[in-house]
């Protein structure tokens, strides 16, 4: 579905990612873990179109279509997504009324304002006076109407109580018709995500296929996520770093 | 004649209709002519302003000439000087008119001065929402609209003023306005521009007593060739009184300039100033001028102003959901002049989006 080769990026001159390599089947999650500054961000600001990240060198394909060069709106439509880390205030623009733009003959429900806790949000502006978690639960109100193939999620639990990060993973399988509610054998699943995480706290709600961790604009590792993750909670990034050398 | 005026195209889409059955009253003034002047409820009164001065003698005692003085500036001499048209209405004390009374004025005669003298009185306790649609008809091109108004908002009482302007490329405008808002009274004015006009200058003043409010919201679309120069001014003079001037200009080449200027004078009065002004094309320029004065040590003024590009980062957000650019900057836009105005009858509100969709659907948003 996606596949990514040798991707270097630079924002304002400064080179962030230095050669990517990453390859997401149909129906796989993968979680990217990696310090502050280490470059997720821009990957996924990359992969979605974002005019700050300068490509230079490597390809990103969707579905075996090169997209570096599409405009954000047309990834967007090919089937890409994204749940934004900080998503910016749209003034004068209603929840609602973005909601029934983006949903447009996909059979959006109803019932995912009150399952996301967000019946008072809908007439108000988009992300305006929303505290963190609210943003984060308008993010994910937003994919379902859009609905898209691929999605990537930007730290979808950071700014969230340990109670509400529930709701977020239950919210997430939805998304991926991996819910409790969708009973399908694991092969059938064709929605796929690239979740980036620093906690991990995740893993307990959603069923992460691989994992992998960027450090200094390099994908150092990838492996069990259970593995990666008690490596960084019990060594560090540092840890990562030995294990790449020993793997 | 009448009906073939009142048929006009862009008078209907400017949503004037006499027979309208959801109005309280309607008045029409085209070039100096008093076309059309009826008030369906009781409690209401509308009428050529000559016409009440004959009739009531309060209305030169307490009203006429009494908040604008007729040598202020030129345009008051002018009005003062040219024959008396224009309208009176006068909700009486303690009624309640729910249903919008319309007013129109209409530049019918190419070239044309037309010069009108408007009295408008909330008596104490009252309701009254007017709305006022000032335009040329379809085939005139330029003119000139001179008007003093005053409003009177008694004691507890309720008016809301929407105006909205649709004039031509050659007409320029220079309304006069002063409103007096009494105790306990509300007052909101709301004003729309949509289509080109070559200057229109508007600073009307507002007097507000103690536990007043007065709210002033403007939206401004400025095509190129357009000089839009509004803004208002309040004197927040009684105790605990209230102020607010909003404003929103959209600039496709034309020029703003965004006034607001308050003065809190009265003991622990409250204001706020927020002027946002968004160029999408070049040529012109906005400017936005925000005065604060305080006269008080526990007096709260406050504003913000922002003028520039539309936001970036809220286009990148709207792409990434599949919105084209160009439908990413329409929706901003439209939710951007689309102000959310506390008091306004959802009518009134609903015909002021609907003209701002008919703006800026025709253009190349």
């Amino acid at each position: 579905m996606l596949e990514i080769v040798d991707l270097w990026v630079e924002i304002g001159g400064k080179t962030l990612l230095k050669g990517v390599n990453l390859t997401i089947q149909e129906g796989e999650v993968h979680i990217l873990f990696g310090p502050n500054g280490s470059g997720k961000t821009t990957l996924l600001m990359t992969i979605m179109g974002s005019p700050h990240c300068r490509i230079l060198k490597g390809e990103i394909k969707f579905y075996g279509k090169v997209i570096n060069n599409l405009p954000i709106w047309e990834r967007a439509r090919l089937g890409i997504g994204i749940a934004f880390q900080s998503p910016p205030a749209v003034k004068g623009v209603k929840l609602r009324e973005l909601v029934e733009i983006l949903s447009k003959g996909n059979g959006f429900s109803e019932e995912l304002y009150s399952f996301l806790k967000l019946e008072e949000h809908a007439n108000r502006e988009v992300n305006r006076g929303f505290s963190g978690g609210e943003r984060k639960r308008a993010e994910l109100l937003q994919l379902f109407a859009q609905d898209p193939k691929f999605i990537m999620f930007d730290e979808p639990e950071s700014g969230v109580d340990l109670e509400s990060i529930a709701l977020v993973g239950d919210a997430i399988n939805r998304l991926l018709e991996r819910g409790s509610c969708v009973r399908r054998q694991p092969k059938s699943y064709t929605k796929s995500a690239l979740i980036v995480s620093h906690t991990g706290y995740l893993l307990d709600y959603v069923k992460v296929d691989k994992a992998h961790v960027l450090i200094d604009g390099k994908l150092v590792c990838d492996k069990n996520p259970w593995d990666i993750l008690t490596t960084i909670r019990e060594q560090g990034y540092k840890g990562c770093e030995i294990c790449k050398e020993t793997c | 004649m009448q009906r073939d005026l009142l048929a006009d195209e862009k008078i209907r889409s400017f949503g004037f209709d006499p027979e309208a059955k959801d109005k309280a009253g309607s008045f029409a003034l085209t070039d100096d002519q008093v076309l059309l002047s009826m008030v369906r409820e009781t409690g209401l009164e509308a009428m050529p302003i000559a016409e009440a001065l004959e009739r009531f003698p309060e209305v030169r005692e307490k009203y006429f000439w009494k908040l604008v003085s007729p040598d202020e500036d030129e345009v008051t001499k002018k009005v003062n000087s040219a024959p008396l048209r224009g309208l009176f209405a006068r909700a009486k004390k303690g009624s309640k008119v729910f249903l919008p009374l319309q007013a129109c004025y209409i530049l019918r005669s190419e070239a044309f001065s037309q010069i009108v003298h408007n009295v408008i009185v909330a008596e104490e306790g009252s309701e009254v929402h007017l709305v006022t649609g000032c335009l040329t008809s379809s085939h005139v091109s330029s003119g000139n609209h001179y008007a003093v108004t005053e409003i009177f908002v008694e004691r507890g009482a309720f008016l809301s003023y929407s105006m909205f302007h649709s004039w031509a490329p050659q007409v320029e405008v220079y309304p006069k306005s002063a409103i007096l808002v009494e105790e306990e009274g509300t007052y909101i004015s709301n004003y729309v521009t949509l289509r080109e006009v070559k200057h229109v200058k508007a600073y009307p003043r507002m007097i507000v007593r103690r536990n007043g409010v007065a709210r002033s919201y403007s939206v401004i679309y400025a095509p190129p060739g357009s000089l839009v120069d509004i803004g208002s001014k309040l004197i927040l003079e009684g105790e605990n009184s209230r102020g607010e001037a909003i404003s929103r200009a959209v600039s496709t080449g034309g020029r703003v300039i965004s006034r607001a200027n308050l003065e809190g004078k009265g003991a622990e009065c409250k204001g706020h100033v927020e002027c946002h002004g968004v160029l999408l094309e070049d040529g012109g320029f906005i400017s936005a001028i925000p005065e604060l004065t305080a006269f008080r040590d526990d007096v709260e003024l406050s504003h913000e102003a922002a003028v520039g590009r539309l936001s970036e980062e809220e286009i990148f957000y709207l792409e990434a959901r599949g919105l084209s650019e160009d439908e990413a900057r329409s929706l901003i836009v439209r939710g951007f002049m689309k102000l959310e105005i506390p008091g306004l009858p959802v009518e009134l509100k609903k015909e002021m989006d609907r003209l701002i969709d008919l703006t800026l659907g025709g253009g190349k948003l």
